[in-house]
């Protein structure tokens, strides 16, 4: 185990130092900071100083020199927009999303799994059909469209939920969240339903393949006639079989939607991340772009470390070596 | 595996408890930002008299302030927020006219050479601090530092000191009498609290002498002020005023018609009628500032030398020198029809860059007729027939437009139409579409890649009430390797010149007295005019909605102050 953590570990300052290389030298190319900063009639001189002042004079290799001792010193650089440490105004941002992709995936997960066991379970019945069809609509709806329909109906229509922000925070255990108060809860639903949909949509299809694939094994059968029930049957041998692949997939989504939940957050002017990556790409501001990509890398090669423990405790068999 | 699904199980169950119990205690407290705001709020009460009504405005923005730092921003949005907390030393009325701010009086040395101002005193900042001319020092230096976005305050600034307690004079390297309405933006900060601290310091803190206190800032979510009780001057009625930046235009909307804000600004065009259906809300509307124009580099041999698609003509002249060309360019724009169809009625067709109520303003200036068939004929005396064979088979000459996608109202569907005018008379347009984060920086005349453009829309907008403003940075001389006088003609994309102009600006700069200046500048304006400098296309709307609950008077320059509005009762 330990053997394996270490080896992710410096699997993962690799991929990070190779991730930073691609992006500082790509958000290099993409635009000119300096002259999204100065003002349009700024003279030559004004012009120098902003970009001395960014040390944007200096040659791309020096920039990247510099910002590898911002890592070390734990503040990834001043960024051009919010003149904070780069680090600070990313971490800022984190807990908004955090709180609706915990929303959004518990929302996920829970359903998800009781109606993709259901339909794959009784794929006959008209409720399954209803599922299926559900399950198209969610993924082939854009992400968009279906932010403005759900404040349309509920926001403005109905009038149930408040159209977007985030709500009231509340404190628990010394965690600062929307997801304590009734009213920052209320703010969450929408985003975070928006945010469930395509996800919701490719596990239950995900799941129902999988039921019905395992449902017809033998030991299924053994089971049955060795007089386990059948809702025992479903959730405990045949669920189990078929999750491998839906903790994959599921994993791979908690990540999306913590990285790029930029739509979303965007429509329901939701203060977390994914609208700060999109702000920053279009200001150029460099040090909070290449910062936010290295944050997902991490990110990334946690939760796919958290899967592979996830898949031990599923299946004994499977091995960490 | 069981194990792990009981601890799963528990956790479910504590965080549906968690919910639970904030349930039962509704009046939980907003919780701090203890990060946000160490040097204030910590200490101050919140200011509440029993005695007195409370007053709490909602307003949806269309962007966040992205640093509580003046300095390091200079546009709309920002200005407006931060100057509910901070000053300067001139302020405006509703009309754009200087009224005194924290300069209680100033005067004019008759060589037009030196300001004096007299500074307010007993004003105290809000940690109570009080307000002297070491801080008016402070901050004009400040704001000449690498970072600061007002350097072009001091353009003709050579020094200025410190006479005594409350009276700082500033000496003038050439006569500048719109200095004032440069000042009026550049906010005062607190000396003591802000000297020797870095940028990211003051982007987080604040100490003003504004109407307002900051009582939070979260970042793109809600930015909060509360009504300065000790504040110097008049106090204005809204005690507690919360601004969120909405950036989707479609949210905002929603936001109005849900009532969870009292006012929201940049209403989108396409949904004022369905605002209007809803007898709760109001529509303002004002013709803003920003002029929507087309410059072409009418004033040199050699356009665009570095383009990938260069202008061609028949016989490798460049189009835009003739003045016939020019003017069948206008003739051939109908800017009337862009208003009604595209605009759907939201924008006003412009004569000038001029807005109205700018000193200089000329209102004999008319905007030509729309008249394909003068515009044809003209082309055809200029010397540029429809070629009957070659590349350009069927056309006179062929430009590249260039304009911005994503910046102005309806922009690529407004140089969509402007395309299509011309090609209706003759001339090819490539049409070059492209995000505003790569425009401004791809027709600026200092570009990486070179001079690259030669034909192209784009805007502007100045808030200075003065003509003569606008003609220096639009009109002044600047040739196609840099400016003729530093600091002039800065947008001057089309390298105009005239030298007539440009004593008229420098005249009027040294004119004190403001109908003289007037005239002076409405001559700037009739010249350009008559040369067909630049086509001016319109000045676009600025459109708020409101709910009954207030009533709102907005100011020409689109700045959104709590003091602007009105609670009924």
């Amino acid at each position: 185990m330990f053997k394996f953590v270490v080896r992710r570990f410096i699997q993962m300052v690799i991929v990070l130092l190779i991730v930073s290389v691609i992006v500082f030298i790509f958000s290099s190319l993409i635009g000119d900071p300096v002259s999204l900063m100065v003002p349009e009639n700024a003279t030559q001189e004004e012009i120098d100083a902003a970009r001395e002042y960014l040390g944007l004079d200096k040659p791309v290799f020096i920039q990247y020199g510099i910002f590898l001792k911002d890592v070390i010193k734990g503040d990834f650089g001043l960024s051009y927009r919010y003149y904070q440490p780069a680090m600070k105004v990313i971490l800022e941002r984190v807990p908004a999303t955090l709180e609706i992709v915990i929303l959004s995936a518990i929302i996920t997960g829970v359903f998800s799994i009781i109606l993709g066991v259901y339909s794959g379970a009784y794929p006959k019945r008209k409720t399954s059909k209803v599922i299926m069809v559900f399950s198209i609509a969610g993924i082939s709806l854009p992400s968009f469209w279906l932010g403005m329909m759900m404040i349309f109906v509920f926001g403005i229509k109905l009038g149930w939920l408040p159209p977007s922000g985030r709500g009231d925070l509340g404190i628990f255990l010394g965690i600062n969240s929307s997801l304590f108060t009734i009213d920052g809860l209320k703010h969450l639903i929408l985003p975070a339903v928006t945010l469930s949909m395509v996800n919701l949509a490719t596990i239950i299809r995900l799941t129902r393949a999988g039921m019905q694939e395992n449902i017809r094994q033998d030991y299924i059968k053994y089971a049955r006639s060795k007089g386990v029930s059948r809702r025992d049957v479903l959730y405990r041998h045949a669920l189990k079989n078929t999750l491998i692949p839906v903790v994959t997939i599921f994993g791979l989504q908690i990540g999306g939607l913590i990285a790029f939940t930029t739509i979303t957050e965007t429509i329901f002017a939701w203060p977390g991340m994914g609208k700060l990556l999109i702000d920053s790409i279009y200001s150029a501001d460099k040090p909070v772009i290449v910062s936010y990509l290295m944050v997902v890398s991490i990110m990334f090669v946690v939760i796919n470390f958290l899967v592979d423990i996830i898949y031990v405790i599923i299946d004994p068999r499977i091995d960490l070596k | 595996m069981k194990k792990i699904l009981a601890i799963l199980l528990i956790l479910v169950l504590v965080l549906g408890m968690m919910v639970g119990c904030s349930t039962d205690q509704p009046a939980e407290e907003p919780a701090e930002e203890p990060s946000e705001e160490p040097a204030e709020g910590s200490d101050e009460e919140p200011a509440e008299e029993p005695a007195e009504k409370n007053y709490e405005v909602t307003v949806g923005l269309a962007g966040d302030t992205l640093a509580l730092d003046p300095y390091v921003y200079n546009e709309t949005i920002s200005n407006a927020v931060l100057q509910h907390m901070y000053e300067a030393l001139i302020l405006t009325d509703n009309e754009l006219n200087n009224v005194p701010g924290l300069a209680e009086d100033w005067e004019l040395s008759d060589d037009l050479m030196t300001w004096t101002f007299y500074l307010r005193e007993g004003v105290e900042f809000h940690n109570g601090n009080e307000f002297n001319a070491d801080d008016v020092i402070y901050s004009f230096d400040r704001a000449q530092e690498p970072f600061s976005k007002w350097t072009n305050v001091f353009g003709t600034v050579e020094s200025y000191e410190k006479l005594d307690d409350y009276t700082v004079v500033v000496h003038s390297s050439s006569p500048d009498v719109i200095f004032l309405s440069k000042l009026r933006d550049l906010v005062i900060l607190d000396k003591e609290t802000f000297e020797g601290k870095g940028e990211d310091f003051v982007a987080l803190n604040t100490n003003g002498t504004g109407k307002y206190r900051l009582e939070e800032h979260v970042k793109e979510d809600r930015i909060v002020f509360v009504r300065n009780e000790e504040y110097w001057g008049e106090k204005p009625q809204v005690t507690k005023v919360t601004y969120k930046p909405i950036t989707n235009d479609a949210t905002r909307t929603a936001n109005i018609m849900t009532g969870d804000v009292d006012m929201v600004v940049d209403v989108p065009v396409r949904d004022v009628e369905i605002l209007k259906t809803n007898e709760d809300l109001n529509i303002i509307q004002q013709p803003s500032l920003r002029n929507i124009y087309l410059n072409y580099a009418g004033w040199t041999d050699n356009p665009s030398p570095d383009a990938e698609e260069p202008i061609i003509s028949p016989d490798g002249s460049n189009p835009f020198q003739s003045i016939e060309v020019r003017q069948a360019l206008y003739h051939a724009i109908n800017v009337q029809e862009i208003s009604d169809k595209i605009m759907n009625g939201f924008s006003t067709p412009a004569s000038s860059y001029s807005p109205e109520t700018y000193v200089g303003f000329n209102s004999d200036i008319e905007i030509p007729e729309h008249d394909p068939e003068l515009a044809k004929q003209l082309l055809d005396d200029a010397g540029y027939p429809v070629q009957e064979s070659g590349e350009l088979e069927g056309y006179r000459f062929q430009v590249t437009m260039d304009a911005p996608n994503d910046r102005y109202v309806n922009d690529a569907d407004v140089a969509q139409a402007i395309a299509g005018y011309l090609e209706r008379v003759g001339i090819k347009v490539n049409l070059n579409l492209m995000s505003r984060n790569v425009f401004f920086t791809y027709i600026r005349g200092t570009n990486p890649m070179g001079d690259i453009t030669h034909f192209l829309m784009t805007g502007w907008s100045d808030s200075s009430g003065e003509g003569v403003t606008l003609a220096s940075d639009l009109l002044y001389s600047h040739d196609q390797t840099g400016p003729v006088k530093e600091g002039f003609g800065g947008v001057n994309r089309g390298y105009y010149k005239n030298e007539k102009v440009d004593s008229l600006i420098d005249e009027a700069l040294a004119t004190s007295d403001v109908d003289d200046r007037d005239e002076l500048v409405q001559e700037v304006w009739k010249i350009a005019s008559e040369e067909v400098a630049y086509i001016p296309i319109h000045f676009e709307q600025d459109v708020f909605a409101t709910n009954s609950k207030i009533s709102y008077d907005p100011r020409p320059n689109k700045y959104i102050y709590a003091w602007d509005i009105e609670v009924l009762e």
